[in-house]
Formats: structure tokens, C-alpha cells, sequence
């Protein structure tokens, strides 16, 4: 692995690139410099390449013989599915997990007052059961995050699966945090599709996709017949070359990783705790995605906090942005329940494979170090 | 004598600034001293007249080199000189005057300004009607002065007589003499205000004498109330807002002559990586100590600093000073305050750089302990200038016993009143008078809700919409405001709200009435709450949450107002609502 700033904690919005898939994603841009949709023999050479590849990359995920719709990233594919579905069932409801990405929620808003929301309990967890009554005869498809992308909170997707598979209804997984962390084994997942991007695990940015069983969506991106006209435009095959290297790479220390971060998890709330009785931990860090934790320091501002920590050398994620000039509050820590207060003193912490104790120890530090700064600050 | 309105017929315009002039781009002092010194007088032109000299310095210059830089203009013998917000910066105006005879043909120029008498730049005191010659009558029916001095037609007395003598200088030695500690005498000063020019000085009818320039606290008073409300003088600090737009048709006649700017603003936008942390604009503790009486807030939040040795402040939000306060992310007044510490010089900032959707993010140290590079800056504490800060920022000890005895005066007062209170309420209730509290029952949150909608206890029932706003208003809120009339209106149109119609009210939850719905909802920004009343009570209420998002999007607000609306009036439909407890007759 590359040297990584053992104080970078914000994994989850983007992973140091792999080894593996910066040789990969070289060799392959060397050595394909044609189009794979030209006639000539360069154009085949590079065409046979993604075929192969594409198959492998389907295979690393238990998925033989399926296809992948290749897109420039997860926000691109969740727009794809979603988006594409709506497009090709234009009576149709859809049913969106309350706490989606921002692609898949601002895709499912083009349904209007055809989308339904699917609410979560305060664990994060979404019962199968309100699944259930939440489905309705014109609903075409249900889009669930497989592990959330603030929280971590990774949901029972084979119990969620069966409800929709009972139903006949498509299920759409929006894995981005989870592949490459988390065993993602789609003969199992029962899922129609499963969005994934390549930079959260370590591939290059600019490549991510969609996996499917079986293909119902009208395209979103057209001028080409590439993939078989479901994406139009050039395919990236160094891309692709680069992701299935980091995916590999990230599958085989998965295990070990997955101990090893959620130990680091534990320790460092633990010292957070021991300095700030007031935070809240929002992530399960026994189930949840391993490593990624978010922590809601009521009455503070996240932003603020992260800012703080970025003084300090550390990169943390915050739950909030300004939205239309205000500060706002993330969707996902309100649809767990969370006051709009709370929520705007939320950060996240990810860690990854460069993560050491000693910078968790630290992080700890000097997060109570500007939680004590922010109060001086609050206070009247 | 009668004074004429009328200008002057010798001088048939009121010629321009913008007319024949140069322009200085954030000239140093040096520069400015160099072209002023050089510059042409009258009749050293081809059209008679002299050209203006402009210099321009951005917004958030310090403004002890304003104030430098007029002084350096007059220094050089320029007069004239005006310094005003112009376009997106500060610009100083000035021209040289011709040398000429001092003859009189009778004219008399009356200054009818806010002020009970003035200085100009060639030793004139006006006040009142005062004999001028012919030089100084073309002098004062020019702009700027003719927006404040009128000169009146020739009259057959006096002429023929020389007028113009003493030196601007020489007289206003004499006026500093004579009115030495005017501005505070006898009253408390506490209107910052600054005179932009032209004239060399003001004095008004209680004696406050303000020079050209600078900015002083002046004691309040009818006087200077005019002279703002009439732009004569401009309150400090200088709203942001009075910076507009810079206007584009000035180039084609300007000669351009780009020099160094004098005050970079500071921020990792426009600086690389490798870039020294700029030093801090000269200490102006007179400024700081103005500034520091007028924001508490951020005095404590200093205090605290300095008390608990942090190495810097941090504060969110955006400054609604700044040129982009008007769209500017969570407008706080505490960075206004910071902002203009650290023009002071009090205080060193840096800005945080901002992807889309960032909220502002500025770190504040105290003067020269921001150091290292702007990618990665270092903290430096200073304990001599943090102990002269804390002087600066702390009451005298006089003061801070006096507040202690005051506190703890009120402290036992209102323990004393709840007592009282307290053992007369058992007292009635033992007496058994079975007087009922009207509003048992309520919440303290609710009465305050009920307080913002007026509810009046006669409506039987009745929906409404409190749009709750910040002190400090910004544009986001003003939207939420005007989504939720139009929603609120649509709805009035609908059968349903034919039915049960929606008002919309606003209120501020930072007023100290809103204290417990501000602590109950959890209020920290434009909020619009759904209310339903009945007889004068909150029944039921709702944050319109979807309404933070869809601000942006009118129909998708309207479309989740009229949801939201729909759910409360059926809910009210549904439930009858809890009882009002209120005496019956």
C-alpha cells in the first residue's frame, strides 16, 4: 500500500488509490490505446479486454452471468437505475430508503408524487415488515443504501431482498460503501441491481457501475451504442482494469481489515467518551461498516469541528452542508430521528488501511480539543 | 440678507468627479504622494478646468490607510478631497485648485449643510452668508462643494475688495484650539461616525468638531442625525452594502495605472501552497475599543481565548458586511465583529477554503501569532499583546464589582418575588377561591407560539403558519417567507382552506419572548412551523421540515406545504383537541 497519511480519516468519501490499480490502470491505458468500438484490430484487442475484465470483475462478485453497465461513478449509476426505471415505467411508484444517497433521492424526486419513502427505525434499520406495508401494487422499484453512507449502518439486505422478491418487486442495493468492505456476494443478495463505485475501496476515481441480473432501464446517457446501448460513450477500460486490481486487493485483506478497523472504531470512541459524556454515537460498531464511525455533539457544529481538526492535521468528514445559504442538516441522521440540532453537530469518521491506533488515539484527542474549544465558543 | 439658491452663471456646470480624471488603482502612499504632488492645477489644462484625481482601494482596506491616504492628498495641497464607497471600492476624489486673484464682485456663499459651520481646503469658514470672491464663488459652485454651499448673484457692495487670507492650516489650529475636547463633552459619545469630505472640517452647533477623514465618536444629537440621513457624514463602520457594482463606463476617459494593491485579502483561494501568511494591518486600538463596545458577544468569546490559552477562535457563518452578505451563508453578526478586529488589527484571520455547500469557516488568532504558511499555518502565542488584549477586553475591576453587586441584588429579588409568589398562589388555593388558571395545562412553549400568532382566544378554530426568523435576516429566510405566503395562499384558494384557512405570521425566536419554542424545536434557523389553534390555544404544531429543502423549488414546496397543511387540517378533523381549561362564565 502506498504511504497514506495515517491522519486522514475521511475514507469513505474517497480511498487512497491502491497500488495494484494505479499498475493496473497504467498497463492497461498503455498497452489498449483503441477505442474498443472500432473495427480495427486495436479496437478488438481493447473490446476482448473489457469483455474479459468485465466478466472478471462480475465473477469477483458472484455474479457470472449478469451484466455491468460501467458509468463514470456511483452517482452516475444510481441516476441510471433509478432515473432509467422511472423513464421506462412512467406510471410507476418507486419506494426509496428516507436515508439514500443524494443521487438516488434527488433521482427518485423526478417520480414526484409517485415516489414513496420508506422510513427507517431509530437504529437506522429498516424492518422488513414496514417494507412490506410500504409496498404497493404500482411500486416498480424499492432502492436501498446496502451500508449507509454517514452512519455505516449496514441493513439485513437478504431479509429486505425476500420481501421484494415475495412481492415481484425489482430491488435496487446502492452498495458504494460497501464493496471492498463488507462480503458482497450477489448470487445471495437477491437484488435486481447493485450500484457500486471504484475510488471507496481504492480503484481509480471516474469508474464505477452498475451490476444487474437482468436489465430494465431505459438509458440516461444516449449517443452511442456502446454496452449495449445502456450507456452511451466511450468504455473506460483502464478504469475498469484499475477497479477490478483495488477490488482484489481490498477482497483479500477484507477479513483482517474488517477486525482490525472496528477494534480501531471501539478504542477511539471509547477515549471520546471518557473526555464527552454528551456525544452520541449514531453507528453500530459491532455490525456496521467497519471502521466508520459518526459521532453527534448536540448544540456544535460539525462543520465547525471539522475545520478544527483540519488545523490540527486531521481529515474528517462532516453530516451537513449549506443548502440554499443555510446550514443543512443531513437527511439521513433526520430520518433516523435526530433533531435538526443534532444532526448539525454530527461528523464521520472513516477509517481505512493506513489508519493506525496511534493517529486514532490522536484523532481523539484533538476532536475533545475542539468540542471543548466549540462550547467555549457556544457559550453565552 | 436674502441667500440665493441659485448657482452661479460663471460656472455653468456642476462638473463631475467622473469628468476628466485619472485613477489610481490601490495606489501605496508613496505612489499617491508622488502623482498628487505632480498633479496639474487649472489653468495648467486645456479646458480650464482642473482634472480629478480618483484613487481607489478595495472595500476592505484598513482604514488607517484611508485615512493616511487623505491625509496625504491634503499634505500634498490637493483640495477638495472627498472619500466615499464608490462602485465595489473606497475612492478618494481630489483636484488642485488654480492660484488666482481674490477679488471681490459682491457674491456671498452660504453652506446649508447639517453642520453650523465648515472649513474648506483654502482657509474659508463658512457659516452662515460669507463674502467670497469671484474664485472661490466658481470654486464652491463645482461639485462636490455645490451639493452643500449655495453663492448668491453679484451685489454692488464690497467689491473690489480682497477677502481670501489665512491658511486652511493657520485656521484649523485655531478651531482644534478652541474646541479641544468637544466631541465627548458633557454627554456620552457613542455615534462612530466618519466625514468622507470635502471640506477640511465640521463643526456642529454643541461644538463636536469632525475632520475630514477620520472617524469619531461623536455624542448624539439632531445635528448629526441630519447630516447621516443626508449622507453628509457616514456611520462606522461603513456598511458593506454602500459598495455596489463597479461601473463599467468609466474606463473609456480614465488613464488606468495599475500599481500594487496595499492589502491582499487573505485566503487559501488566491494564495499557493508555499505562501507566507501576510502580516496583520497596523493596530488601531482606538478602532478596536469602538468596535469591542458595540459586540459582546464576540468579547467574551475572546476572553475566553485568551483565559483558556487556546491557540485561535474559529467562527461559522459568513460577515453580512461583506459585499457578499447579502446571499452569504448564515450571516453572523460575530464575524461582521471579528472582520472588522482583524482591519483593526487586533486580530490575524484566515479563511477556510469552501467547496459547494460549505458553511464559512474563519480561524481568528490575535495579531502576528498566525504564522507559517496559508496551507498550513501555525499558532504562535503571544502573551505580552494577549495580556494587553485582555486589558482591552476585560471592564475594570470597578465595573465587574459593581455588575457582581448588581447581580446578586436582582439574584435575591427574584428569589424573594417567587416566594412571595408562591405563598400567595397556596394561599389562594387553600382559601378555595376556585379561581382556575387559564392557561393550566398549556405549555410555556405554547403560550409563546399562541403569543406569536396572536391567537385570539374567541376563534373557535383556526390553522397557522409562523414562519420564525434570526435578528439578522438573510436571503434564505426571506425565501422560506415568501414560499410559505404563496403556499399559504394557494391553500386559501383550495375547498380545504376555503374551509379552514391558513395565516401566516412571522417572528423573530431570538427575541427573549421565544426563548422556550426557540429551546423546545430546537430552533437554529428560519424554521416554519404549522399551527392549529383552538380557542385561543395550540392544539397541535408541526416543523415544516420538507421546506428547508424545497426552498429552492417553488412548486415542490407548494406541493409539500399543501401535504402538510392537508395532514394538520385533517388531524384536526380527527382529534377535537385538548381542552382549554379557561373559567367558564
Amino acid at each position: 500500500m502506498m504511504e497514506v497519511d495515517p491522519r486522514f480519516f475521511d475514507y469513505a468519501a474517497g480511498a487512497p488509490i491502491h497500488p495494484d490499480a494505479m499498475a493496473a490502470w497504467q498497463a492497461a491505458a498503455r498497452e489498449f490505446s483503441g477505442n474498443p468500438s472500432a473495427v480495427h484490430s486495436a479496437g478488438a484487442a481493447a473490446r476482448d479486454r473489457w469483455e474479459s475484465l468485465g466478466r472478471e470483475f462480475m465473477a469477483t462478485l458472484s455474479l457470472p452471468d449478469g451484466f455491468l453497465v460501467a458509468t463514470s461513478g456511483g452517482t452516475e449509476a444510481n441516476n441510471l437505475v433509478i432515473g432509467g426505471t422511472l423513464a421506462r415505467h412512467p406510471t410507476g411508484r418507486i419506494l426509496i430508503a428516507a436515508d439514500s444517497h443524494a443521487s438516488s433521492w434527488s433521482a427518485a424526486q423526478a417520480a414526484g408524487s409517485r415516489r414513496d419513502v420508506l422510513p427507517l427505525g431509530a437504529d437506522g434499520l429498516i424492518s422488513p415488515t414496514v417494507l412490506e406495508q410500504a409496498l404497493k401494487p404500482e411500486t416498480v422499484l424499492v432502492s436501498l443504501l446496502h451500508a449507509q453512507h454517514e452512519t455505516g449502518v449496514v441493513q439485513p439486505v437478504a431479509e429486505l431482498a425476500a420481501v421484494c422478491a415475495r412481492r415481484g418487486v425489482p430491488l435496487h442495493l446502492d452498495g458504494v460503501q460497501a464493496v471492498g468492505k463488507l462480503p458482497v456476494d450477489f448470487a445471495r443478495l437477491n437484488c435486481r441491481y447493485y450500484t457500486f463505485s471504484a475510488h471507496k475501496f481504492g480503484g481509480p476515481r471516474g469508474f464505477g457501475g452498475v451490476m444487474a441480473a437482468s436489465v430494465d432501464f431505459a438509458p440516461q446517457m444516449v449517443g452511442g451504442d456502446q454496452q449495449a446501448g445502456r450507456r452511451a460513450g466511450t468504455e473506460n477500460l483502464p478504469g475498469l482494469a484499475g477497479s477490478l486490481a483495488a477490488l482484489k486487493a481490498a477482497i483479500r485483506i477484507q477479513a483482517s481489515e474488517r477486525q482490525r478497523l472496528r477494534a480501531l472504531a471501539v478504542a477511539g470512541v471509547s477515549k471520546i467518551r471518557a473526555g464527552c459524556s454528551h456525544v452520541l454515537c449514531n453507528s453500530d460498531l459491532t455490525n456496521g461498516l467497519p471502521g466508520l464511525v459518526s459521532l453527534s455533539f448536540p448544540g456544535q457544529s460539525g462543520s465547525a469541528m471539522a475545520a478544527d481538526l483540519d488545523l490540527q492535521g486531521f481529515a474528517i468528514g462532516t453530516a451537513s452542508a449549506c443548502h440554499a445559504r443555510r446550514p443543512q442538516p443531513s437527511r439521513s441522521l433526520l430520518a433516523r430521528g435526530l433533531t435538526p440540532q443534532i444532526a448539525l453537530g454530527s461528523v464521520r469518521v472513516s477509517m481505512g488501511s493506513g489508519t493506525t491506533p496511534e493517529a486514532v488515539a490522536d484523532l481523539a484527542a484533538g476532536l475533545l480539543a475542539a468540542v471543548r474549544r466549540q462550547r467555549q465558543e457556544t457559550q453565552r | 440678507m436674502t441667500v440665493s439658491e441659485q448657482a452661479l452663471p460663471l460656472v455653468n456646470c456642476t462638473a463631475s468627479p467622473k469628468e476628466d480624471h485619472q485613477l489610481l488603482i490601490e495606489p501605496t502612499l508613496t505612489q499617491l504622494a508622488t502623482v498628487a504632488q505632480a498633479w496639474p492645477a487649472a489653468q495648467e489644462t486645456s479646458n480650464g478646468f482642473s482634472p480629478w484625481l480618483r484613487a481607489q482601494w478595495s472595500a476592505n482596506t484598513p482604514f488607517d490607510r484611508l485615512t493616511a491616504a487623505v491625509a496625504t492628498a491634503t499634505a500634498a495641497g490637493l483640495a477638495a478631497i472627498s472619500l466615499r464607497p464608490e462602485g465595489a471600492h473606497w475612492q478618494l476624489t481630489a483636484l488642485r485648485w488654480a492660484a488666482g486673484p481674490c477679488i471681490a464682485q459682491g457674491r456671498q456663499a452660504c453652506y446649508r449643510g447639517s453642520a453650523a459651520a465648515v472649513l474648506d481646503d483654502d482657509g474659508h469658514w463658512l457659516f452662515g452668508a460669507v463674502p467670497v470672491c469671484e474664485k472661490t464663488a466658481a470654486r464652491f459652485a463645482r461639485a462636490p462643494y455645490a451639493d452643500w454651499v449655495s453663492v448668491t448673484s453679484p451685489a454692488d457692495h464690497g467689491a473690489g475688495h480682497e477677502l481670501c487670507g489665512e491658511s486652511a492650516d493657520r485656521m484649523l489650529t485655531k478651531v482644534r484650539a478652541i474646541f479641544p475636547k468637544a466631541l465627548t463633552a458633557g454627554r456620552v459619545a457613542t455615534t462612530a461616525v466618519l466625514y468622507p469630505g470635502p471640506f477640511r472640517c465640521l463643526v456642529f452647533a454643541d461644538g463636536s468638531l469632525l475632520e475630514r477623514g477620520q472617524v469619531v465618536l461623536a455624542a448624539p444629537s439632531a445635528a448629526i442625525d441630519s447630516a447621516l440621513a443626508r449622507g453628509e457624514l457616514l456611520a462606522w463602520p461603513v456598511r458593506r452594502q454602500a459598495f455596489t457594482a463597479p461601473e463599467l463606463s468609466d474606463a473609456a476617459d480614465t488613464q488606468m495605472l495599475p500599481v500594487r494593491s496595499i492589502h491582499e485579502p487573505l485566503s487559501w483561494e488566491n494564495l499557493t501552497e508555499s505562501a507566507a501568511i501576510p502580516a496583520s494591518p497596523p493596530l488601531n486600538w482606538s478602532a478596536a475599543r469602538r468596535l469591542l463596545s458595540t459586540a459582546p458577544e464576540l468579547r467574551q468569546q475572546l476572553i475566553r481565548l485568551v483565559e483558556q490559552a487556546e491557540p485561535y477562535l474559529l467562527l461559522t457563518g459568513s460577515d453580512p458586511d461583506a459585499q457578499t452578505g447579502a446571499t452569504g451563508c448564515c450571516p453572523s453578526t460575530v464575524v461582521a465583529a471579528a472582520n472588522c478586529l482583524a482591519e483593526a488589527g487586533v486580530l490575524a484571520r484566515l479563511s477556510r477554503p469552501l467547496p459547494p455547500g460549505a458553511c464559512p469557516v474563519t480561524v481568528y488568532t490575535p495579531r502576528g501569532e498566525l504564522r507559517g504558511t496559508v496551507a498550513r499555518p501555525q499558532f504562535a502565542p503571544d502573551a505580552v499583546f494577549r495580556a494587553r488584549l485582555l486589558t482591552e477586553l476585560r471592564p475594570p475591576w470597578w465595573r465587574r464589582v459593581l455588575r457582581r453587586i448588581l447581580q446578586t441584588g436582582l439574584l435575591g429579588f427574584v428569589v424573594l418575588s417567587l416566594l412571595v409568589a408562591v405563598w400567595t398562589g397556596l394561599t389562594e388555593l387553600t382559601a378555595g377561591t376556585g379561581r382556575q388558571i387559564q392557561n393550566a395545562g398549556q405549555s410555556h412553549s405554547e403560550d409563546s407560539l399562541a403569543m406569536a400568532v396572536g391567537a385570539d382566544p374567541l376563534c373557535n378554530e383556526a390553522l397557522a403558519v409562523v414562519v420564525f426568523h434570526a435578528s439578522q435576516r438573510c436571503d434564505f429566510c426571506r425565501r422560506l417567507e415568501m414560499r410559505s405566503r404563496a403556499a399559504a395562499a394557494a391553500w386559501n384558494r383550495s375547498a380545504a382552506g376555503r374551509d379552514q384557512p391558513l395565516v401566516v405570521y412571522t417572528a423573530n425566536y431570538e427575541a427573549p419572548e421565544f426563548d422556550t419554542v426557540r429551546q423546545e424545536f430546537e430552533l437554529f434557523t428560519a424554521t416554519v412551523v404549522l399551527v392549529r389553534l383552538r380557542n385561543g390555544r395550540i392544539t397541535d404544531r408541526r416543523i415544516f421540515s420538507d421546506g428547508w429543502a424545497l426552498s429552492e423549488d417553488p412548486a415542490g414546496f407548494e406541493a409539500a406545504f399543501q401535504r402538510a397543511a392537508a395532514d394538520l387540517a385533517t388531524a384536526a378533523r380527527a382529534t377535537p383537541g385538548r381542552q382549554t381549561g379557561a373559567a367558564q362564565p
